[in-house]
């Protein structure tokens, strides 16, 4: 039904029906200047809302990318360590072949023991490797300490405790460095030991008590090698691991990016379309109330 | 003759005063409080008896003005008043919820600082022995507890400054209703159909809008044009009635917001608010409380969740973890007809939880002392009492006195004066297995209550042939015994191992007195975000409260639109019959002017008839 528009209508309800006019132009444009959909919650509670519940995963995402690249980087240290400590059991084997060789001399063996002190220490080093924070990448809880040093009786042993952290803030809970023991073996058998024992037989003089110790430093150092080799295996994993985690969560950010724009990005084209609409509504009511309120019958009498 | 220049003369003074009618609406076309006035004309009566020179008057005896009419129409201004009363309440409403909603979002939203305190825990999970990243944590955790402190202090100043806008609009309703009573006392007085009756019955609708927008009520009008309120309705109590008009105020109602409480004080009724900018107001304090309590909560929630937690760790010095939050503030208020200029502050020492107390100046010393009265202390400031410490500037006058009042909630927390190293990161207890083992065992541990026996660490959980588990101290008491994925509780410790444990295999648990680079605790702390069981998050909490003011404020918004057009509408249609319409006032004018004329031109003409006559007659 048209509404009777004439000379009694109240000025102030013109007025107001002009201003409502004003005031949906100014929210229209403060989207437009924003190109978002809304810019306050109650302009939209659910889509505010959903929007919210985005931003704060996407928060969540940066803090879980940052926990990721500490983890990798630990992981990268643990990796050259564990490569460097297996090129030195590795070495070692070499010189236990062939100090086991029957034309080494006693001078020989000397040598090689030599080499040999000097593969502990690079072995200890490697056991104690730090990551980019300082903290001992095999010393489990107790990272602040070396992971591995003598006892009182000068033999090297695992000094750590419990696990060693990994990505736990990104709920990624098997990236963290295998623990000293996993990768050196134990006080008894592990790698230290045996280069020990290979240091006693490289001093025993007796050719028949020092080929089974040798054979048994082989077998030892084989065994270390070996236990360094599924150590970086399982390093190798956990950066998979991480790389993988790492490409969901880059994956997941676009799609989140891509969410945001869906709820809170405007529709431009709609947009613009809507403010040409709302201008030209106000010009008229304008230009309408200026002829309505233009003159009366006052205007034509003599 | 005469009679020919009586009834002229009376058409002469009629249609003048309804020519004065119509300039009177013409200058008042542009005021939305004028009514259309119309002047009612009459036959004037007839004289019984003929004047001396009147020989036969054969008809009537001019005209008479009888009354000067308003064009209203009571039901449409009531419903411009009941239109009103809903625009304005909605108006009030939506005002408030805006300022609310700003308060409560944006760059004052509490999600922000609250995500930005478990990335900055995300952090220290990652690198729990770094002071740069526990330093960062503490800092945030501060920002957060400051954001809800700004927010509550928000949130109070916008209540106060509600009830201050409803205690102005109390005492505007007051003077309008002592306005009307003295209109109706001057509507009584009167003539009806008087252009002062018009005039008084122009103010008395234009006083009754302008409480329309304040409350909404009940009007009735008597035959005089007096007008009686009832406020909401005409079950409420009397605002005005004649020329009495009730003090009005604005009370606390029960269930929250406001009520308005009509008569003097003592002897006063309750009245509800359904309309008018007081209910708006009303409905914007009941929505402002439930924010409040509910910011409330999320903070109570966060302090306390968030010290449970990190009292489970340990710090880098191997201490228990303090909590991180405190969660009350003393206020100190003043009593209102203190005089002097002291200002006191409260400070209250680690530890201790001192109740509500009270001060008193006597002129020379204060006196501090429990709100029980309990236990007190007097002298010179600072005084000490429970841990609290009063102190101040200014001067006090004798017999000032304070009240010290605990707040909790968003208002009451703040970060504990920690340092970065006391961060809790590690767990308590570290559990270990035997580099020897064989088994693919992993040992948990979870704190308990501390054993009625007190045992020695460290323990150590073998692995028995039989494939079941025993717990063992120090000195090899045995402390517990039970198969693999069973709690074995040990001295303020459990411990249970789960994975395939094989025989003789070793799991050590010890008390964590180094600290440590276990980030346990931190992480359990992280996992905050994600806990919350039936209540949600805090990050479900922060979006029900800020959620629930949007869609009110939404609701308000919309249902204000469309009150507007409502109103609108109603007021179109009452000016549509009370409103100046210029063209028929010209119109009118012509027509009255005419009646006019013709009026004067037969007064000349019995003059000249009469003069015609003298001639004659000499």
């Amino acid at each position: 039904m048209p509404t009777l528009v004439n000379s009694r209508s109240p000025i102030p309800v013109q007025a107001e029906r002009m201003a409502r006019i004003d005031d949906a132009i100014v929210r229209l444009q403060a989207r437009i200047s924003t190109g978002e959909r809304f810019t306050t919650p109650s302009e939209d509670p659910a889509a505010a809302n959903r929007a919210a519940l985005l931003n704060r995963l996407q928060e969540r995402l940066t803090a879980e990318n940052r926990s990721l690249d500490r983890a990798t980087a630990r992981l990268s240290f643990s990796e050259t360590a564990t490569t460097a400590a297996a090129d030195a059991l590795l070495r070692a084997r070499e010189l236990t072949l062939t100090a086991a060789n029957g034309t080494a001399s006693a001078e020989d063996r000397q040598v090689i023991l030599a080499e040999v002190k000097v593969l502990r220490e690079q072995l200890l080093d490697s056991a104690n490797a730090r990551d980019d924070g300082g903290r001992y990448l095999f010393a489990g809880s107790r990272n602040g300490n070396p992971a591995y040093g003598p006892d009182a009786n000068g033999a090297i042993i695992w000094l750590g405790f419990g696990d060693n952290g990994g990505a736990e803030a990104a709920s990624v809970g098997t990236a963290s460095a295998p623990r000293g023991p996993d990768l050196f073996g134990d006080a008894q058998t592990g790698a230290f030991a045996t280069l020990d024992r290979l240091a006693l037989a490289l001093e025993q003089s007796d050719t028949l008590l020092r080929n089974p110790e040798l054979e048994l430093v082989l077998d030892g150092l084989e065994a270390g090698h070996e236990r360094l080799l599924v150590g970086r295996a399982s390093i190798g994993a956990g950066l998979a691991r991480l790389e993988g985690e790492a490409n969901r969560i880059e994956s997941a950010r676009l799609d989140l990016a891509e969410g945001l724009a869906n709820t809170k990005g405007l529709d431009l084209t709609a947009a613009i379309a809507e403010l040409a609409a709302l201008q030209l509504t106000q010009s008229a009511a304008q230009q309408s109330f200026a002829s309505i309120f233009e003159g009366s019958l006052f205007d034509r009498l003599g | 003759m005469t009679d020919l220049l009586t009834i002229a003369t009376s058409g002469v003074k009629a249609y003048r005063l309804a020519l004065e009618a119509v300039a009177d609406n013409v200058a008042n076309a542009s005021n939305p409080g004028h009514v259309r006035r119309t002047t009612t004309l009459a036959p004037a009566s007839i004289s019984t008896s003929n004047g001396p020179l009147e020989l036969d008057p054969i008809g009537g005896n001019g005209v008479r003005v009888t009354g000067i009419v308003r064009a209203v129409d009571l039901l449409r201004a009531d419903t411009v008043r009941r239109g009103e009363a809903d625009v304005a309440a909605l108006d009030a409403t939506s005002r408030w919820l805006g300022t609310l909603e700003t308060s409560l979002t944006g760059p004052a939203s509490i999600d922000l600082p609250l995500s930005d305190m478990f990335g900055a825990l995300s952090d220290l999970a990652n690198d729990p022995t770094s002071p740069a990243v526990r330093t960062t944590l503490l800092a945030r955790a501060e920002t957060l507890a400051n954001r809800f402190n700004a927010s509550s202090a928000n949130l109070d100043r916008i209540k106060t400054d509600i009830a201050s806008e409803a205690d102005t609009i109390s005492k505007t309703l007051n003077s309008l209703t002592q306005g009307l009573a003295k209109l109706n006392a001057q509507l009584r007085r009167a003539s009806n159909g008087s252009g002062a009756a018009a005039v008084l019955a122009d103010e008395r609708d234009r006083l009754l809008g302008e409480i329309s927008g304040l409350v909404s009520f009940e009007v009735r009008f008597d035959q005089r044009g007096m007008a009686s309120i009832r406020v909401p309705d005409s079950g409420g109590p009397t605002l005005v009635d004649g020329d009495r008009a009730q003090s009005v105020r604005v009370a606390a109602a029960g269930g929250g917001g406001y009520e308005l409480r009509v008569g003097p004080q003592g002897s006063d009724l309750p009245a509800t608010l359904t309309g008018g900018s007081l209910h708006g107001l009303s409905v914007a304090t009941r929505l402002l409380e439930q924010a409040q309590t509910r910011l409330d909560a999320l903070a109570d929630r966060v302090a306390s969740e968030m010290n449970s937690a990190h009292s489970q760790g340990v710090d880098q010095n191997g201490a228990d973890g303090k909590a991180l939050f405190d969660t009350t503030v003393f206020e100190v208020i003043p009593l209102r007809a203190n005089g002097g200029t002291a200002r006191l502050r409260t400070d209250v020492a680690d530890g201790s939880t001192p109740g509500a107390m009270v001060v008193g100046f006597d002129g020379t010393d204060f006196t501090l002392a429990r709100a029980d009265l309990s236990a007190s202390v007097s002298g010179a400031l600072p005084l000490t009492l429970d841990g609290l410490t009063l102190d101040g500037d200014g001067l006090a006058a004798n017999g000032d006195q304070f009240s010290i009042l605990p707040r909790t909630g968003a208002a009451g927390i703040s970060l504990r004066p920690i340092a970065a190293e006391e961060l809790a990161a590690a767990p308590r207890w570290l559990a270990d297995a035997a580099p020897s083992n064989t088994g693919k065992g992993v040992a948990e541990v979870r704190i308990s209550a501390p054993s009625i026996a007190p045992a020695t660490g460290p323990f150590t959980v073998t692995t028995l042939s039989d494939g079941s588990l025993e717990l063992r101290d120090s000195l090899a008491t045995l402390l517990a015994a039970g198969p693999p994925g069973s709690w074995l509780a040990g001295d303020g410790f459990a411990v249970r191992v789960t994975g395939t444990p094989r025989d003789a295999d070793r799991f050590s648990i010890l008390r964590n007195t180094e600290g440590g680079g276990s980030n346990a605790n931190a992480v359990a702390l992280l996992g905050l975000q994600d806990s919350g069981g039936t209540s949600g998050t805090f990050a479900d909490a922060h979006d029900r409260m800020v959620t629930g003011v949007a869609v009110s404020l939404a609701e308000t918004r919309s249902r204000e639109e469309t009150a507007r057009g409502n109103r609108d509408s109603a007021a179109e249609a009452y000016y549509e019959a009370s409103g100046v319409d210029l063209n028929t006032e010209a119109s009118e004018m012509l027509r009255l002017q005419q009646a006019y004329q013709a009026n004067a031109r037969i007064i000349t003409t019995a003059r000249e008839t009469f003069e015609a006559i003298l001639a004659a007659a000499r």
